[in-house]
């Protein structure tokens, strides 16, 4: 920093510490003085004691010259020691009062921005601009400095005597003034060691013309007479010119002297005069040179004098180690201590003003006036040591303090330790040891000055700490210096603290409010509140590095918070009359320090209150409410001082709250109603989910309404439904409230022929109102509010209005945004979102209002039991339905009956129990069922009249239509498919269509779920066995086991279906076994069925399998997706009857039930099986039943009773013979033109592909399709006692789709260590020696497809008896069709077969 | 002995994500609690440059009170208002309520920089509180 700028800062220092001189002046000056209009000649000569230019060389105290480039001084006119301020707190007051009066603007630093404090401002700008009225504060503080004891500052270095030219002895007047008793008081207090100095000025008036002949003549008389110390000075000169002098002049004349006073007085009255009306420029010049001359000539060469007297006087006080002994020595053994101290009236202990020590302060003080910074810090040390240890502690303090001052006026770099020190105690001193009533007012002068030379120095950081240490002893000084230390922090190095500034901002705040200076708190909290905003450099930084890794948009691209939901429905809607000025965003504190955050909006809250500011008043009094950390007493103080401010509002602001209108309600965030937690409830004293679904063709659960574009609204009602909207009313304070008549504000929209004609909402909806809500502390509950519409139309929710505490409307906002949009530009660049539907419904006067209730639903259930529930649908409104539809999430776990109308007989009639009772149930029925396999899930209850091909929609038997008044039952068999929990969804939807739709797209749904917990009754196992006695045959176990520890079973009926097996019980011919059929508690019953074809098997070309084969050739290959569907099976039906009365099975109710168990079954096979298969494409690919699957159906009953019934089943049981056939569908087909695919479309198909051939060769089993059965048909015995024997070996071809070509090896039991030594494995245990082949061991031949070829040998042994037969190989290789390609077939196409088991022979005796 | 302590962890953007009063509650200055620990602040943000400790011992006064900070290496700042001295047991405090600071973040439910709302970490500030502080 350049000097000239340092030395002009630190002026406010060496002008409070400047010399004085005391002017006195003769009555005939006085006369020329109050002609131009000043009360003194003091007043007169004031301005020109300013910065006196003095360009000389001077000595300071120990003879080295320095240059004083210019110097203050001051004139004062009377001198009297005893007067001391006293300031007491009151006074303080009344003087910041003044000086912030004084101030008339009172606006923001202009740091301070609407986003914050605005840091490079805060850096630039000066800190004395931020609060005027501490400078004046400062300047009237320092300016009010009288003499003291302890210090030389205001001891006037000499006399100015001024007598006039007019008068008749003006020698004799000087010595009159000479003698005058304002100069014996100065005289009084000399040391005597100096002489006093006298400088006398004879002034001449221009007025008195006759004088002027004679005022050089009397000027030269007072020269001899008084001495060199002496002047002339004329003024008044040109009287006769000034009725043409400029008017501006006079004005820059008079500005002179005003400048002066409202400079160094700054609250002193201005009086409405002019200044000077009698001088012209060339008087001002002659005063200046005057006041310099006598400056140069008299005042600084005197001081000089003093300086260098004292300096001898108190050179052994100064003179190192033994000056000090000396001194110290005189002090304790002296006798003439009590001569120099004594002790003043306030209790302090000064020095006598001959004492060594007085002097050494006279002459550090005379010093430091004439700028020699350095000596006068030396001479203060010195004469600090003596105070100290005389205890005078308040001339201790002044010399601290003066040394201090030293070290920050020397420019010399200073470090904190060595000036903040002795600050601190000079302060610490006069607060805590001095006595005086000054101490205060001392303590303060120090504090400013020090302050004032930190803030010349730069050295912000030291300022707080130094202001802080100030006596508080005044709510307004206290103010004062908290503010200044705010700014402080603000201007800290080398960032600011804006965080620091915040909080001694508050601090000033409260204690300008304690000192009832309201409006400098307010500006002070204002200066928080938005302080509070500011976010450090750093963080600012390092968000918008996240912002940019991002990728976000600069602009607010985020969805809004539920914060931010609450922060928009705080601010309140309150209309004033200054609402525009006030801006609702940033008015009120927010961050996420609450206790701050409470506190400044409730100060502010409270000022505005007092100002009659009401509008922002509301805003920080509900910015207080929301915040639920806040003690209890505090929110209860909150919530009464809201209440009363708006009863004392309400006069000013009556005509906007008449009615409780919406519009001029406020908006207060409690109680809190979360927009996402209300519900609209259709039918609420129905019971099940009510909404809009869409039906989808597919048979999947009916979803929300998706796609499209404009709003969809979700609810539909009929007109005169009631609508229950339930709201979660949530206290967030720990003090209870009450709410009187809440209701809801709806917006509602007339449609159709009402839309023309003005409908209002009172006339289209009745909306109910809730009385009174008590909320306690922290509680929530809920509200419902009933709306019945009276017109079509649409109704949206806006929002829940009510009086809060029976006195304060309160209008809470239910609006939430909708979805973000993302479709155009515009929208992707700024924030867009779709008007909210949740909370809103529509009317339509065409749809039926339909009551649906389900009655009888189970919680618990044994596997395989059933349970009757119902279905009930009434038409209570006055228009027919046409359409009603059903879909369950759980096929398998359903079976309906068809709906029936209900008059009261029919339904008393109807229901004659799941399964249908046949006393004559035929062994083996070959039924045609259809074969496609698709999703069941769906009902048509009424309106739908045929099954139409490929649509999921199930039809039994419905009904045309549903009048007005009707009703109907479904009953709905509910049966525990599979152990566990579950939840069932059953869907009930019906359309508004005036007549049935084809297809089911959108629907008024209701949904219902229960839960079903479904507990092990039985378990049932299959197994299958190789038969011994056919190779046609597979023996089908089935185990059954009962899993209930006091529940006996009795089996009714067992049931296969397949579309080539008949399945007969092993065991017994007609089947009927009562006492196997009994299975009791934990016990297990196993029931042997003998599988073999059936005698009027399909052909295999009409398979289901060749269908799957071509289907999914078609699907590879083809340029056409497959779209048909297989044809009908005919299913081998084989029952066997345990009890007296079996069920018929093929009854349709049943069958359909049966149907939709296999479906949901297989459809779940073969997604987990084929994922690489669409569901889509499942029904045209692949059939419901396959050829050679059996499923099983166990019927059964409880003992004792028929009050449980049901059944197990299983399905798709695989008896082990080769179905390998799907990989055919992958070859490609030997004619027609494949597709040119696309690549993805290539991709797909090769890893469909190759997903189904590594199955192929992985996942299925090892089958063999051939079987050999080997039996004895002659046996001879021959000469040598062997017996031969004539053996048939039949094999049988279980493949429907190949012929084999075989060659038989009987291999030789003797030889068979030979051929196991080749690596065959084949374990035989029987006799190797007893028996052999005889003839032709190997045999060549073919079978057909389901065939028998026999094959004739011979074998011999030695003995008769039992025999392992089982030594054969069989190498088969298929048969294929021409047509047939060969990239993907079986694997078992080629196969060497060995005998997997012992088979043994009985070869006796002839 | 009947201290008042107020605890906050402050997070990287200033907002405060725990705050607790241990020892006599006292409605009236809690707004002040706040203010002090807000302000000291700005002396953390100094202060930590120039230790590479984590404790950075007493950083700030205010009448009888005194702040002490503990930053985190991510800059999470833990400020304990008190009034009595006791530098080894505030350090081991600071240290433990670190530890229990870094087994919150590991939680994957909890979003760094947001407010701490588990009871448990509030009865466990409270058990280290009752262990170190009174």
């Amino acid at each position: 920093m350049p000097r000239a700028s340092l030395a002009q800062k630190k002026d406010f220092v060496t002008k409070a510490f400047c010399p004085r001189i005391l002017a006195l002046a003769s009555p005939g000056v006085q006369d020329a003085c109050a002609v131009n209009g000043f009360d003194t000649f003091a007043d007169l000569l004031s301005p020109f004691g300013q910065d006196v230019l003095t360009q000389i060389t001077i000595q300071d105290g120990q003879g080295a010259p320095y240059f004083l480039d210019k110097i203050n001084v001051r004139f004062t006119t009377d001198f009297n020691i005893e007067k001391s301020p006293t300031q007491s707190s009151s006074d303080v007051d009344s003087l910041v009062n003044s000086c912030a009066a004084a101030c008339v603007e009172h606006a923001d630093p202009p740091f301070i921005g609407k986003d914050g404090v605005i840091l490079d401002a805060a850096m630039a700008d000066d800190i004395s601009t931020w609060a005027p009225w501490y400078t004046l504060f400062r300047q009237q503080w320092v300016g009010d400095m009288q003499p003291s004891e302890h210090e030389t500052f205001m001891h006037p270095v000499g006399c100015l005597l001024v007598a006039s030219g007019s008068e008749a002895d003006p020698i004799g007047a000087l010595r009159a003034l000479q003698t005058s008793a304002a100069v014996q008081r100065v005289l009084a207090c000399g040391d005597g060691g100096t002489k006093m100095l006298f400088y006398y000025m004879l002034l001449h008036d221009g007025r008195d013309t006759a004088a002027l002949q004679t005022i050089d003549l009397q000027f030269d008389q007072v020269r001899k007479t008084l001495g060199q110390n002496s002047a002339l000075l004329k003024i008044n000169t040109n009287t006769d010119l000034l009725g043409a002098a400029d008017a501006g002049e006079r004005i820059k004349i008079s500005s002179i002297w005003s400048s002066d006073i409202s400079a160094t007085r700054p609250l002193a009255a201005q009086p409405e005069k002019s200044y000077g009306e009698m001088l012209t420029m060339r008087d001002v010049a002659a005063l200046r040179d005057a006041v310099k001359l006598m400056l140069v000539r008299s005042v600084v060469p005197h001081m000089q004098y003093v300086v260098r007297v004292l300096s001898d006087q108190t050179a052994s006080e100064r003179r190192g180690i033994t000056g000090r002994l000396f001194s110290a020595g005189r002090r304790y053994l002296n006798t003439t201590k009590a001569e120099n101290t004594y002790v003043g009236a306030d209790g302090e202990v000064y020095y006598r003003h001959k004492s060594p020590e007085a002097m050494l302060r006279k002459l550090a003080d005379c010093s430091f006036m004439l700028k020699d910074y350095r000596f006068a810090q030396s001479v203060y040390q010195i004469a600090r040591r003596d105070f100290q240890s005389e205890k005078a502690w308040l001339c201790y303090a002044g010399a601290q303090e003066m040394i201090g001052v030293c070290k920050l006026l020397w420019e010399v770099q200073t470090t904190k330790a060595e000036f903040d020190s002795v600050f601190e105690d000079a302060v610490s001193t006069y607060v805590h040891k001095t006595r005086t009533p000054r101490r205060h007012f001392l303590a303060v002068r120090c504090t400013v000055v020090y302050y004032e030379l930190l803030k010349h120095h730069r050295f912000y950081m030291f300022a707080p700490g130094a202001l802080l240490r100030g006596p508080s002893f005044s709510a307004s000084l206290a103010a004062l210096l908290n503010e200044q230390a705010a700014y402080s922090y603000l201007k800290a190095v080398p960032r600011p603290n804006v965080r620091k500034f915040a909080f001694y901002a508050m601090l000033a705040s409260q204690a300008f409010q304690r000192a009832h200076m309201s409006d400098l708190a307010n500006r002070c909290l204002h200066m928080v509140r938005v302080s509070l905003k500011s976010r450090p450099q750093e963080q600012i930084r390092a968000d918008s590095d996240d912002e940019k890794s991002h990728g976000k948009a600069t602009v607010g691209a985020k969805r809004p918070t539920r914060a931010s939901m609450d922060e928009k429905a705080a601010a309140p809607s309150l209309p004033t009359t200054d609402e525009a000025s006030v801006d609702k965003v940033s008015v009120t504190a927010k961050t996420k320090w609450t206790a701050i955050d409470s506190y400044i909006n409730h100060e502010l809250g409270r000022q505005s209150m007092a100002a009659h500011n009401f509008g922002e008043a509301f805003q920080y009094f509900m910015a207080l409410m929301g915040d639920e950390k806040t003690p209890p007493k505090l929110q209860s103080k909150y919530l009464q001082e809201l209440l009363q401010l708006f009863l004392e509002s309400s006069d000013q602001l009556a005509g906007d709250y008449d009615g409780g209108k919406q519009a001029s309600a406020i908006e207060l965030s409690i109680p809190s109603i979360d927009p996402q937690l209300v519900r609209i409830i259709m039918s609420p004293e129905l019971e099940g989910e009510d909404a809009m679904l869409e039906w989808r063709p597919d048979g999947s659960s009916p979803g929300k309404i998706g796609g499209g574009s404009g709003p969809q609204l979700p609810r539909c009602c009929s007109v005169g439904e009631v609508v229950a909207v339930l709201l979660v009313v949530t206290n967030p304070l720990a003090i209870g409230v009450t709410l009187s008549n809440l209701t809801l504000e709806c917006a509602f929209e007339a449609s159709g022929d009402a839309a023309a004609t003005e409908t209002t909402v009172d006339s289209a909806l009745d909306i109910s109102v809730v009385s009174t809500v008590i909320l306690e502390g922290e509680q929530t509950t809920m509200v419902t509010v009933q709306i019945v519409p009276r017109r079509a139309g649409s109704v949206s929710i806006l929002g829940a209005k009510y009086l809060l505490c029976d006195i304060l409307p309160t209008f809470k906002s239910l609006v939430l945004p909708g979805r973000r949009m993302n479709d155009t530009k515009d929208q992707r660049m700024g924030v867009v979102h779709t008007p909210d539907t949740t909370l809103g419904f529509s009317v339509n006067s065409d749809l039926p209002r339909l009551e649906v209730t389900v009655d009888d639903l189970p919680d618990t259930l044994m596997s395989g039991s059933m349970h009757r529930a119902c279905l009930r649908v009434a038409n209570s409104g006055t228009l027919p339905c046409h359409s009603v539809a059903m879909w369950v999430s759980h096929p398998s776990f359903v079976g309906i009956r068809p709906p029936r109308l209900c008059n009261d007989e029919a339904e008393l009639a109807e229901d004659t129990g799941m399964y249908v009772p046949l006393s004559d149930v035929r062994k083996h029925e070959r039924v045609q069922v259809p074969n496609v396999l698709r999703d069941y899930s769906t009902f048509v209850l009424v309106g739908g009249q045929t099954d139409t091909p490929g649509s999921s929609a199930h039809c039994v038997e419905p009904l045309g239509s549903l009048g007005p008044g009707e009703a109907f039952t479904v009953p709905i068999w509910i049966r525990g498919d599979r152990v566990g929990a579950h939840t069932l969804s059953l869907c009930v939807g019906a359309s508004s269509a005036a007549t049935a739709p084809k297809d089911l797209v959108v629907m008024r749904s209701r949904r219902f779920e229960v839960d079903l917990l479904v507990t092990a009754s039985l378990r049932v196992n299959a197994f299958v066995r190789p038969s011994a006695r056919n190779p046609r045959e597979r023996l089908l176990g089935v185990e059954v086991e009962n899993m209930q520890p006091d529940l006996s079973v009795q089996l009714v009926q067992t049931t296969f279906t397949s579309g080539f097996y008949e399945l007969v019980p092993v065991s017994s011919g007609n089947g009927r076994e009562p006492h196997r059929a009994l299975v009791g508690p934990r016990q297990s019953v196993s029931l042997v069925y003998r599988a073999r074809p059936h005698a009027t098997a399909d052909r295999p070309c009409d398979s289901p399998e060749m269908f799957a084969v071509r289907a999914l050739r078609q699907f590879i290959y083809s340029s056409e997706k497959p779209a048909s569907t297989p044809e009908p099976i005919g299913l081998v039906y084989s029952n066997n009857v345990f009890a007296e009365q079996g069920i018929d099975c093929t009854h349709h109710s049943l069958q359909s039930y049966i149907t939709r168990s296999q479906a949901h079954r297989r459809r779940n096979v073969l997604r987990s099986a084929y994922p690489l298969i669409p569901d889509k494409y499942h029904s045209a690919m692949f059939p419901l039943f396959e050829s050679f699957g059996i499923d099983f159906v166990l019927f059964w009953s409880q003992v004792g009773g028929a009050e449980r019934a049901g059944h197990h089943s299983i399905s798709g049981i695989d008896l082990g013979v080769p179905h390998d056939y799907l990989v055919e569908g992958l070859n490609p087909p030997t004619e027609g033109a494949a597709r040119t695919w696309l690549s993805d479309t290539m991709h797909d198909r090769e890893a469909l592909i190759q997903s189904i051939a590594s199955r192929s060769e992985s996942a299925l089993r090892s089958e063999r399709p051939l079987d050999v059965l080997i039996r004895v048909e002659a046996v001879q015995q021959s000469d040598c006692s062997l017996y031969v024997a004539d053996v048939a070996i039949s094999v049988y071809n279980h493949s429907w789709r190949y012929g084999y070509q075989f060659t038989l090896d009987l291999l030789s039991p003797h030889e068979l260590d030979q051929f196991v030594a080749e690596g065959a494995k084949m374990e035989y245990s029987g006799s190797r020696a007893a028996w052999s082949w005889l003839d032709e061991t190997s045999h060549s031949s073919s079978v057909e497809p389901h065939g028998l070829t026999v094959v004739r040998a011979r074998l011999s042994c030695y003995a008769p008896g039992m025999i392992d037969v089982a030594v054969w190989r069989l190498q088969a290789s298929a048969m294929l069709p021409a047509a047939v390609p060969t990239v993907f077939s079986s694997k078992s196409l080629d196969c060497v077969l060995y005998p997997t088991q012992p088979h043994f022979v009985h070869v006796g005796t002839v | 002995m009947s201290s008042t302590y107020y605890f906050a962890i402050v997070g990287t953007n200033d907002s405060p994500l725990y705050e607790t009063e241990l020892g006599v509650q006292r409605d009236e200055s809690k707004y002040l609690n706040q203010f002090i620990v807000h302000a000291a602040l700005d002396l953390v943000d100094d202060a930590q440059f120039m230790s590479t400790a984590c404790y950075l011992k007493t950083i700030d006064r205010y009448n009888d009170w005194n702040v002490s900070a503990y930053v985190t290496p991510s800059n999470t700042r833990l400020m304990l208002l008190h009034e009595t001295k006791a530098d080894d047991a505030i350090r081991l405090f600071f240290t433990d309520c670190h530890e229990l600071y870094l087994k919150t973040l590991l939680n994957p439910f909890y979003e760094p920089n947001t407010p701490i709302q588990s009871q448990a970490f509030d009865i466990k500030v409270n058990m280290l509180a009752k262990k170190y502080l009174f």
